[in-house]
């Protein structure tokens, strides 16, 4: 130990303090997490969104494609057809059943890719904490994207069966 | 000088390899011997060559233009080129103008994921179409019959399901209309198609034109769990592979055994799928002060045995010929060592039935081909027992065998029409024309000097097994006599002596079938058991009712119509349901049986120490009772 | 001695008690607010406005939570290790007068601002104090675990080493005062608290308090970002709790102590405010030193501690203290 060292060293102490005591005026960086959200850039990976045509049909067709590209298989779809008097999406085949299960679920957007007609995106939402595993279950109700009010009175609604009476938070 | 020996066989080149087959053999089944693949559409090994695809074009030496690998014979000295740039060239430029108005909805189409257009494609065909205009729209999901529906933009124009109704079923209901670009597939006057043989197409087709309504949309091929199985439909024993997801069956598939099916099924057994789909979960009941109470299997197994033991001596069984040969075997000895009650069946009632013999099935179902003469006898009736030998019928007769189909009544024509000089003569009936059969079979080896067989085509896809094992009154397992000790069979049991009575009806497709006179007797029974996979309509008469398995979900061997003992596999899982072989080894044990089976397979080993002829099942081969041919 | 001397020591011993045990919960709220702060955080804020009921919410889980114990510990010391460590800690207290001069006068008896006015006074500190080591080494050897036996070596020859160091620090402060009594040490600092001419006496007292509290940046014992934890690495739910209230109040009696003999106890510059005011702005200002410098400055490695310990603390304090004997004994010639 040097006498330049001794001499310096309290110097530094000093200086950290000052740092850590700066720091003190600073603006916080936290964000009040479930009140506020941030926001996520346009290609974040949150949780999938069922989408839409405009006139309120459902996208999927129940390939099953990305079912076979999720590398975790987490997800299970059932397809049926179509019929004149319940005709859920364009084409002769529709997804009857349409499951994620988030917890097994790594986001990695495979799913996304492999989606032949666009019909399953990855979300902005992230806040998908709950209290049981059965609730991490995304059945189709969950992911689809809600009807546009505009619709909401005139498009044929899906009438898929459903695994649970009501639409979770998500 | 080397001398040239004449043999019929050639030798060619394919792509630098050579290789020697017999003459009279399609360049691509040579090429295919040495392992090279030429990709197809139209050819198919059972149908002849019409080369209409054009996807299998090689290079052959000498020759001005590409040939049509499915359709050109070879020669000798040949040289075959199939992986040249021109060959190349030209698949791409076929695959390009398939793909030109094929649809790209793979997605929506139940052949994608084992499609060999999309799968050919893939390997041989062009990366992008340079066609980006609107493709040519037909009509889609076009009903055919009840069973099939058609998409027309799908349709690549390869013929075979208008060859197949045409070469292998002979039935001609599917033709080609239009010309050109206008060419659709389609039946007369857009009726229906009735041909039982339609499942078929769905096989053959090489993309998603003709689709089963049953499979319509259930699954993606890459999702089926599938099993090695056998159809439970007739006593045929075509080989089936169950295809099931979610333990849920999806569907039947053809599973080629040459000795039996030829890689074909009918649709009757193809589609009877829905009637083993399992329902939920069903309680076993006891019936208590007249009323059906739900209890646990093991209460339902005791009190099935309590009735049974009451009764010991004067017990009735009859086991469905649609249970396993384990389950029978197991089956037979429960009574005739257990309850002492050798009054055992497996037949429908009749008042008087032929005793069976293991000469009934000398003639095995592809020795059909090789007869000169074939007497059906009962003609349609026989057909309907057995669907799929139609097919090998038909097949025989495009090859040259006569084959003459008439009432069981009218023997005597068909004495008239074998002659003398016949070598094969094969003779076809239904085990209900056994007497008329052995009949004309011993008129016919007196009157040609060749050799004279018979099949009978029994009932139930286990009821040659039922034979063998000895649900019979009055022969032991291996057609052994009981020494005046024969039990009563099942036109007897009405006549009194009866007490209780175990009815394990294994498959609704081969029930018990209860007559009005056997509801009487039945009703009036102390104890009736009723072991079986689906509601029945003895159900209200059983004093105990104890829930089964259907065919899909256990696991054993059956005998076929002409003795080959086959292994089905176990494709869905019911383990709620004790397995069928489980609650009859355990009401033996609640009567004091020392059994102690744990998987179907003991119960194989044990068969086979007693009926050694049955070790036929790990050769996939028929049961030789004797050496007589 | 009476039954009131008894009754009134007993009651004011109870109201240390109560006051530490708080003191010690909000220490953490404080610390862990302090410490958000300087990193740019909010803190805890969800229990309660502005998170204050939060120790509440800490303390109910620690009651709440089941206590793991480890096979072939020593059960009887694993017990008592906790608990000699608390009353160690609690009973330093004893000494402190929380004001003065003078009394207080309740139902005609005086009340003194401490719960003893002992003669031997700061000694008193030095005494308790080490038996608090006595708590660490027991909690890692009777826990039957080669980690927590690690963690109470290390930690004993820490506290022991830094022990000298603390108690040679506090010597220049005897000369100048005359006295042990920690009365007459804060009557002394009437006019001038010591920290002026002690200045370097007070760094080195608060350099060896903090690490014999284990505190950043000698927070070796513990190292919770490298470590498993030391000596405690056995213990969980309330007894974990225990030491953790230990190390919280020697944290507050060390500042007490500074305050006591260095800060001028109770005296205010101005006398605007009561001597309990003045005692407490003190101690919390120097605990805030204390979350700072935890905020600030990286942990120390192990051979450095002691190198700092017996190599530059001791020689200093040593030469402190001779330096203030040869002032004062000049000063009165």
């Amino acid at each position: 130990m040097s006498i330049r060292e001794v001499l310096e060293g309290p110097l530094y102490i000093v200086r950290a303090l000052a740092t850590t005591f700066k720091h003190n005026a600073r603006p916080r960086v936290t964000i009040e997490y479930p009140e506020r959200q941030k926001v996520v850039p346009p290609r974040h990976r949150g949780r999938h969104i069922l989408h839409r045509y405009a006139d309120g049909l459902e996208k999927c067709v129940g390939c099953e494609l990305c079912a076979i590209a999720c590398p975790v298989g987490c997800i299970v779809v059932e397809a049926a057809e179509n019929t004149p008097e319940r005709r859920v999406s364009p084409g002769e085949r529709y997804a009857k059943r349409y499951e994620i299960n988030l917890l097994r679920c790594i986001y990695c957007g495979m799913c996304e890719e492999a989606c032949p007609y666009d019909a399953i995106t990855m979300g902005p939402r992230y806040d998908l904490a709950d209290d049981h595993p059965d609730k991490f279950i995304a059945v189709k109700e969950d992911l689809l994207e809600p009807l546009q009010a505009s619709l909401g009175d005139t498009a044929r609604p899906s009438a898929a069966p459903s695994a649970q009476a009501e639409p979770r938070k998500w | 000088m080397a001398s040239t020996v004449v043999t019929d066989q050639v030798t060619l080149t394919v792509n630098g390899q050579s290789v020697t087959v017999p003459k009279g053999t399609l360049i691509l089944d040579a090429a295919k011997k040495i392992g090279i693949d030429i990709p197809i559409f139209c050819s198919h090994p059972k149908m002849a060559p019409v080369a209409v695809c054009r996807m299998c074009l090689v290079e052959v030496e000498k020759m001005p233009k590409l040939q049509p690998a499915c359709a050109v014979y070879v020669a000798d000295g040949m040289v075959v080129r199939t992986t040249t740039e021109q060959v190349q060239k030209y698949q791409k430029g076929v695959l390009e103008f398939l793909l030109i108005n094929h649809p790209l909805d793979c997605p929506i189409c139940d052949k994608g994921g084992e499609c060999p257009l999309q799968d050919q494609t893939y390997q041989y065909g062009p990366g992008a179409s340079r066609f980006d205009f609107e493709k040519a729209h037909f009509d889609k999901a076009v009903p055919l019959s009840d069973k099939i529906v058609l998409d027309r933009e799908r349709c690549i124009l390869c013929w075979r399901c208008t060859r197949f109704s045409e070469e292998i079923s002979g039935e001609r209901e599917l033709a080609l209309i239009q010309r050109g670009v206008h060419t659709i597939i389609g039946t007369f006057n857009d009726e229906p198609a009735q041909s039982n043989y339609q499942g078929n197409w769905t096989e053959i087709c090489p993309v998603g034109a003709l689709t089963s309504r049953e499979y319509r949309f259930i699954s993606r091929p890459w999702d089926l769990d599938r099993t090695a199985s056998i159809c439970p439909g007739c006593s045929m024993g075509c080989n089936i592979q169950v295809d099931a997801r979610h333990n849920r069956i999806g569907r039947f598939q053809s599973r080629e055994n040459l000795a039996v099916d030829d890689g074909w099924l009918c649709d009757f057994g193809r589609y009877s799928f829905p009637t083993f789909q399992r329902q939920g979960f069903e309680a076993p009941r006891v019936r208590q002060d007249g009323k059906l109470v739900e209890v646990s299997f093991e209460e339902a197994i005791a009190a099935a045995a309590d009735g049974l033991a009451q009764a010991r001596g004067a017990v009735a069984g009859w086991a469905s010929p649609a249970a396993t040969n384990e389950e029978l075997f197991l089956f037979q000895r429960l009574f005739r060592q257990r309850l002492q009650s050798p009054h055992i069946d497996h037949r429908a009632f009749r008042p008087t039935w032929p005793d069976p013999d293991p000469d009934d099935m000398t003639l095995p179902i592809a020795d059909l081909e090789r007869c000169d003469y074939v007497v059906v006898l009962g003609g349609q009736e026989v057909i309907d027992a057995a669907p799929v030998l139609h097919l090998r019928l038909f097949k025989s007769e495009r090859r040259g065998v006569k084959v003459l189909k008439i009432d069981a009544e009218q023997g005597a024509r068909a004495r008239e029409w074998v002659p003398a000089d016949a070598q094969a003569v094969g003779i076809l009936a239904t085990v209900s024309h056994k007497k008329e059969a052995t009949d004309l079979q011993a008129a016919l080896g007196k009157k040609v000097k060749g050799s004279v067989r018979r099949l009978l085509v029994v009932r139930g896809p286990n009821g040659r097994g039922a034979n063998d094992l000895g649900i019979l009154p009055n022969f032991r397992p291996g057609y052994e006599g009981l020494n005046g000790q024969s039990g009563k069979g099942r036109a007897e049991w009405g006549k009194g002596g009866i007490g209780a009575a175990y009815i394990f009806e294994a498959s609704p497709l081969h029930a018990f079938e209860a007559t009005e006179d056997e509801r009487r007797w039945l009703s009036g029974l102390k104890t009736l058991v009723m072991h079986r996979f689906r509601a029945s309509p003895l159900d209200d008469l059983a004093h105990v009712i104890i829930p089964g398995r259907a065919f899909t979900e256990k696991a054993g061997t059956v005998t076929n119509m002409e003795g080959r003992v086959q292994r089905i596999g176990r494709a869905i899982d019911a383990d709620a349901v004790p397995d069928d072989w489980m609650v009859l080894q355990a009401i033996a044990r609640k009567l004091g049986a020392p059994w102690d089976y744990h998987e179907s397979s003991d119960i194989t080993a044990d068969l086979l120490d007693l009926i050694p002829q049955y070790a036929a099942v790990d050769r996939g081969e028929r049961v030789l009772w004797s050496e007589r041919t | 001695m009476n039954l009131e001397v008894v009754v009134v020591t007993l009651i004011k011993a109870a109201i240390i008690i109560l006051g530490l045990l708080t003191g010690f919960a909000y220490m953490t709220l404080f610390e862990r607010k302090v410490q958000a702060r300087m990193q740019q955080r909010p803190g805890p804020n969800r229990v309660g406005p502005f998170g204050l009921l939060q120790p509440l919410a800490d303390g109910l889980k620690l009651f709440f939570k089941s206590s793991a114990e480890p096979a072939g510990r020593d059960h009887l010391l694993y017990l008592a290790a906790p608990m000699l460590s608390v009353m160690a800690a609690l009973a330093t207290f004893a000494i402190i007068p929380v004001s003065g001069p003078g009394y207080i006068t309740i139902l005609g008896h005086n009340i003194g601002w401490y719960v003893m006015n002992a003669n031997i006074g700061i000694l008193w500190y030095f005494a308790v104090t080490s038996i608090g080591v006595y708590g660490i080494f027991l909690a890692g050897w009777s826990s039957n675990s080669k980690y927590s036996l690690l963690g109470a070596l290390r930690s004993s020859a820490q506290m022991i080493s830094y022990e000298m160091a603390l108690g040679l620090s506090l010597v220049p402060v005897f000369i100048l005062a005359g006295s042990f009594r920690l009365v007459d040490i804060v009557n002394a600092q009437n006019k001038w608290w010591f920290v002026i001419p002690l200045l370097p006496a007070f760094i080195l007292y608060m350099i060896a308090g903090i690490a014999e509290t284990n505190r950043a940046p000698f927070d070796l014992p513990e190292a919770e970002t490298e470590l498993v934890a030391g000596y405690h690495t056995e213990y969980s739910g309330m007894r974990f709790a225990l030491f953790f209230m230990a190390e919280y109040i020697n944290m507050i009696t060390v500042s007490s102590i500074a305050t006591v003999v260095f800060l001028g106890g109770w005296w205010g510059p101005f006398g605007v405010l009561p001597g309990p005011w003045w005692f407490l702005i003190k101690v919390v200002v120097l605990l805030y030193v204390y979350v700072w410098l935890r905020a600030s400055l990286p942990r120390m490695r192990y051979d450095r501690l002691m190198q700092l310990g017996w190599k530059s603390l001791l020689p200093l304090s040593l030469l402190m203290m001779m330096a203030t004997g040869v002032v004062v004994v000049a000063a009165q010639r």
